[in-house]
């Protein structure tokens, strides 16, 4: 049976797959002069652990890669056993009040205050806090932003948010906006085994460019959605925005699971429900699970 | 199936534990299930909150509560939709 070796071309790369070491020497053979010394039992224990941690990693994401088609196909099928249902459509009135279904509704004057607001977090992004998030993306070359291009939502997906607070906690307009966020958001993409070093070194830069942390949830262990979500205050304006951390694998897996989160929070049945969160987890769950984030904890600790 | 209720206290950026800024229920039957928050309309209708919670959404925490605990947020939400006076 031949022995199951990851492919050249797809082994890790270097920082994850360290040289193998040479045969240690017997401990009473002579050493060369100028020879580095034998490493001991302990480097040598760490040593292998780094390089069966290095090859999981590889199997992991093989394992990804050979199940994100099956999951495709599924998505597909739940697509054909459940077509799409027509969904609210947002529509600004001539007396410029606002609607999107039967309980999202903005007043005149609401839809003019976030209006107004959704233009002020929008500039105050791209002036005050752009800047900042592409600086620290400079700084280390291994991992990007993803999705800068929509770095800022779309306006009547925030309304729909807006609406929603409203509704659920009577705040006013003003108030439920600057509860929103990710009216302006970001995404870091990191391999598996740089991840938890990145977000922590990436965290630190943040706050080390002015940026207040607010909220950290580190959500690995949850079965609907992977990822590590921040909020952040840009310290003059006080406007809040979200950087998402994420690996390439549970980015992937957060498109993929898209359409079946739209339809769970807008459009799907009650039974259709139950299924879509099935996927979800069905995704979820072949994530590779990147070293040493499960001690990255919340902030604030014990929750908001 | 029986009907299966869990409510919840909904905690934003300006509310607490103690008062909390709205409630939402999550409704499980044989059919499915769906999610309702009791709103400023005074009436319980769909929500998404939670199901936006469950997938990373900051800005909102979700305490699992009593039904006693649920209709108490409910007729606060009641008493101040009502008109003074």
């Amino acid at each position: 049976m031949p022995i199951d070796r990851p492919d050249p071309s797809d082994a890790p790369a270097a920082p994850e797959a360290p040289a193998a070491p040479e045969a240690p020497a017997a401990p009473d053979a002579p050493r060369p002069r100028g020879a580095p010394p034998p490493p001991d039992s302990a480097a040598r224990a760490a040593y292998r652990a780094r390089v069966e941690r290095s090859y999981a990693a590889h199997r992991d994401r093989t394992a990804w890669a050979e199940a994100v088609p099956l999951l495709r196909a599924a998505w597909a099928e739940h697509q054909r056993q459940y077509p799409e249902r027509g969904r609210a459509i947002p529509y600004t009135h001539p007396d410029n009040s606002w609607t999107s279904g039967e309980t999202r509704r903005l007043t005149p004057d609401q839809n003019a205050a976030v209006d107004r607001g959704y233009d002020r977090i929008r500039e105050i992004g791209e002036r005050d806090i752009v800047p900042g998030m592409l600086a620290v993306e400079a700084v280390d070359p291994t991992r990007q932003l993803a999705g800068f291009d929509r770095r800022i939502k779309g306006e009547d997906r925030l309304k729909e948010k807006v609406a929603d607070r409203m509704r659920t906690t009577g705040r006013t307009p003003d108030q439920a906006l600057a509860e929103v966020p990710d009216v302006v958001r970001f995404t870091f993409r990191y391999s598996e085994s740089t991840y938890a070093s990145g977000v922590q070194g990436d965290v630190k830069r943040l706050e080390e460019c002015g940026f207040g942390k607010v909220e950290l949830r580190n959500t690995w262990d949850n079965d609907q959605y992977k990822g590590i979500n921040t909020r952040w205050r840009e310290p003059k304006s006080g406007v809040l925005f979200e950087v998402q951390f994420h690996t390439h694998a549970s980015l992937e897996a957060k498109e993929l699971t898209h359409r079946a989160y739209e339809r769970i929070r807008s459009t799907a049945f009650e039974g259709e429900r139950a299924e879509l969160r099935q996927f979800q987890c069905r995704v979820n769950s072949a994530i590779p699970v990147p070293p040493g984030v499960a001690e990255i904890e919340d902030y604030p600790p014990g929750g908001k | 199936m029986a009907e299966d209720i869990t409510y919840y206290a909904i905690i934003d950026d300006f509310s607490s534990p103690e008062r909390p800024a709205g409630v939402l229920r999550r409704v499980k039957r044989a059919a499915g299930e769906r999610d309702e928050t009791f709103g400023t309309d005074l009436r319980w209708a769909d929500s998404s909150l939670l199901y936006e919670y469950e997938r990373g959404e900051l800005g909102h925490r979700f305490i699992p509560i009593t039904e006693a605990e649920a209709g108490q947020i409910v007729a606060r939400i009641r008493d101040a939709a009502r008109p003074a006076g």
